[in-house]
């Protein structure tokens, strides 16, 4: 009986010894094999036995629509100010030639590392593998700066000193191959600025200055008439939206004109809407004509709206007017004139003082 | 920085400098004996570097700034540095700017040009410290090649000396020129701060570290951008290897850095009639001794007073 016993103690025992030895189960699966990284196949916290950062560069698919839309960089101590850097932009742009990993070469899949978090934040250290953080920065920014900008000037990005917005072109004319109708007119501006078409969707794989360097920095003009890609590449740029029209509606005999609101829909837009896309007002994909009642899209503007911000403080009398008693016919773009109302005796002062434009 | 040691060390150094002068004037030819008077070349393993990345560099010049604001040279505000038009001529590091910038076409790129630093490049075994007669130069243990204002007779041997030509002289000052050059910032460094011009160098394009690291380092680069760089690390071994590394995207020749064997330069660490001083020393080393003995002069009718 002794003997049974010992023996199940034994083997208890012994499975249990060998439950330790056993591998640990398999982690929740990663987007990225942790190997890339990690030397030993069961790091822990206390010792995650890492590779010298390799600058991976792990092309995850992340969409730019939650990138922030400005970081502030650098502490500000040193002798220029901190940088506003526009990453939403940034990112944007990023699209065109690689997507987020161009900067952020680190992505384990999990929530986007802080470039902090690995590049030291002082210059003195022990770890010299990879930059510190400010010379991480400035390596990853004036790379493509200075190839586009020819210059390294510190203001560009310490500083109010605008960057040059590319000088992107109104409309593109491309000559094609066919006879009933060789001319398609990209109207580049609309598309870009008004149908929310983005830049990625057309440009890949293009450096920065391909756009930046156009038109500035005493490039040739453009041409007015260019030759068209062969017909796939550019039909299937053009299709995704452009599928159910027909080839008239892009090829036409001579270039076409940009697109005009009033001249198609019949109702100008001012240049608040002018700014706006597409989409802000025709949602859904749709672009049925619209009420064209302010209210129907200007819901719960009342108790908001101040009068000042157009630049005038209305005084007390005026301010308890209804909009339209002095705005007839919706016609918010030019100041209404005083004589609608008032005879030759009114007042010279205006209905308020001005205080200008914010 | 130094000269804040003491005047009391000053003097000694006078005193022992005036033995040195009688044993000159004892015999020209028994200059070996000078030679041994000059510090031991004490290498520390884990003495410092800095690794100078030519791809990296963006050829801002705020590393001249710093280096001139650290060392009292007078400079126009770090504005001014923005102006590449300096870019359109080469330049020497010289008595006003102990480091320059100079720019050289990418063939890779045209748009984004190659800048390159050039500071004194803090030998191994120093030709400038060799050739120095009076010991005014001196190799630090943690890596600067350091030069002394009260031992300096403006002899000039260390310019000819140096395969880099690094030093420079005063030459507007007749009577008391001094020889200057890159300090490695011998002194931020002891107080624990890095060097000016890799503190202020906003892209990181001169890394400070163990020369040892460095190496690595800087290999370590090339073998994983090979596109990016040539297969050299310059100053690993070059006259018997440098403090100050370089890496660079095109032919070290293109863009002038001098070819050079990997034994240091003739007349390190051999006595000093040895190599170039064979043939050029007499005839120097007698206007030098004349000079000297000016000095010597003129410093003891002023060594009475208090300084
Ligand atoms: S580069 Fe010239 S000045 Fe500098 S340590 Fe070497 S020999 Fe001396
Ligand atoms: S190490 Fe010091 S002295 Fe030498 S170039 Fe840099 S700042 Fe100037
Ligand atoms: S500060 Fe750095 S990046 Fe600027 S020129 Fe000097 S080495 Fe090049």
């Amino acid at each position: 009986m002794k003997a049974i016993y010992a023996l199940l103690i034994c083997l208890a025992a012994s499975t249990r010894a060998f439950a330790q030895t056993e591998i640990p189960a398999e982690p929740v699966p990663s987007k990225v094999d942790c190997r890339l990284c990690h030397i030993s196949g069961s790091p822990t916290k206390e010792k995650p036995s890492l590779l010298q950062c390799q600058r991976v560069m792990n092309k995850l698919a992340r969409s730019t629509q939650q990138a922030p839309q400005t970081i502030t960089l650098g502490t500000g101590k040193g002798t220029y100010g901190q940088v506003k850097f526009s990453h939403k932009a940034h990112a944007e742009m990023g699209e065109m030639g690689g997507g987020c990993y161009q900067c952020h070469h680190y992505d384990h899949g999990g929530e986007i590392q802080k470039c902090g978090n690995c590049h030291s934040a002082t210059r003195a250290r022990s770890d010299l593998a990879s930059p510190d953080l400010k010379g991480a920065l400035h390596q990853l920014c004036v790379g493509c700066h200075k190839e586009w900008g020819h210059t390294a000037e510190c203001s560009t990005c310490h500083g109010k000193k605008n960057i040059p917005n590319p000088d992107l072109p109104k409309k593109i004319a491309f000559r094609t191959a066919y006879n009933r109708g060789s001319i398609v007119t990209f109207t580049h501006a609309d598309h870009v600025k008004s149908f929310g078409l983005k830049c990625a969707r057309c440009h890949q794989d293009q450096t920065c200055s391909s756009c930046h360097d156009s038109g500035m920095n005493g490039a040739p003009p453009r041409a007015a008439v260019k030759d068209s890609d062969p017909m796939k590449a550019s039909h299937m740029a053009c299709f995704s939206c452009h599928a159910k029209d027909n080839c008239a509606s892009c090829h036409s005999g001579k270039p076409m004109d940009t697109f005009n609101h009033e001249k198609s829909a019949g109702w100008r837009l001012n240049r608040f809407h002018n700014a706006l896309a597409c989409q802000r007002c025709h949602t859904g994909g749709k672009f049925a004509k619209l009420n064209t009642d302010c209210q129907s899209c200007h819901k719960d503007w009342q108790g908001k709206f101040e009068h000042k911000k157009t630049g005038l403080a209305l005084d007390e009398t005026h301010s308890g007017l209804g909009c339209d008693s002095c705005h007839g016919d919706k016609e918010f773009l030019a100041p209404p004139a005083c004589s609608a109302c008032h005879d030759k005796s009114y007042p010279k002062d205006k209905p308020g003082h001005i205080v200008g434009k914010g | 920085m130094n000269s804040s040691s003491g005047d009391k060390e000053k003097g000694l150094t006078r005193r022992a400098f005036i033995k040195n002068t009688v044993g000159i004037a004892a015999g020209l030819t028994s200059l070996p004996a000078l030679a041994q008077a000059k510090p031991e070349n004490i290498l520390s393993p884990d003495r410092m570097g800095v690794l100078v990345d030519t791809t990296v560099c963006i050829g801002c010049r705020n590393c001249e700034w710093g280096c001139k604001t650290s060392h009292g040279l007078p400079t126009p505000p770090l504005e001014t540095y923005e102006d590449a038009s300096v870019f359109e001529k080469m330049r020497r590091p010289d008595d006003k700017a102990l480091t320059v910038v100079n720019s050289y076409p990418n063939p890779k790129d045209p748009k984004a040009p190659y800048t390159v630093k050039v500071q004194c490049m803090h030998c191994d075994h120093p030709a400038c410290v060799s050739a120095c007669i009076v010991g005014a130069l001196s190799k630090e243990e943690s890596g600067s090649v350091i030069w002394d204002t009260g031992k300096c007779i403006g002899c000039r041997y260390c310019i000819v000396a140096c395969p880099f030509q690094i030093p420079a002289f005063e030459y507007y000052q007749a009577l008391q020129p001094e020889i200057r050059k890159c300090d490695f910032c011998s002194g931020r460094r002891k107080d624990g701060k890095l060097p000016a011009c890799v503190e202020s160098c906003p892209a990181e394009a001169l890394t400070y570290g163990p020369r040892e690291e460095l190496v690595r380092i800087a290999r370590n680069r090339v073998k994983r951008y090979p596109q990016r760089y040539v297969n050299y690390v310059y100053g690993e071994y070059e006259v018997g290897g440098t403090s100050w590394l370089y890496l660079a995207g095109r032919d070290f020749a293109d863009l002038q850095f001098p070819k050079l064997g990997k034994n240091p330069a003739p007349g390190v660490s051999e006595s000093i009639q040895h190599g170039i001083f064979a043939y050029f020393v007499p005839p120097v080393a007698l206007y030098g001794l004349l000079g000297l003995l000016m000095w010597v002069s003129k410093n003891n009718s002023d060594e009475g007073g208090p300084k």
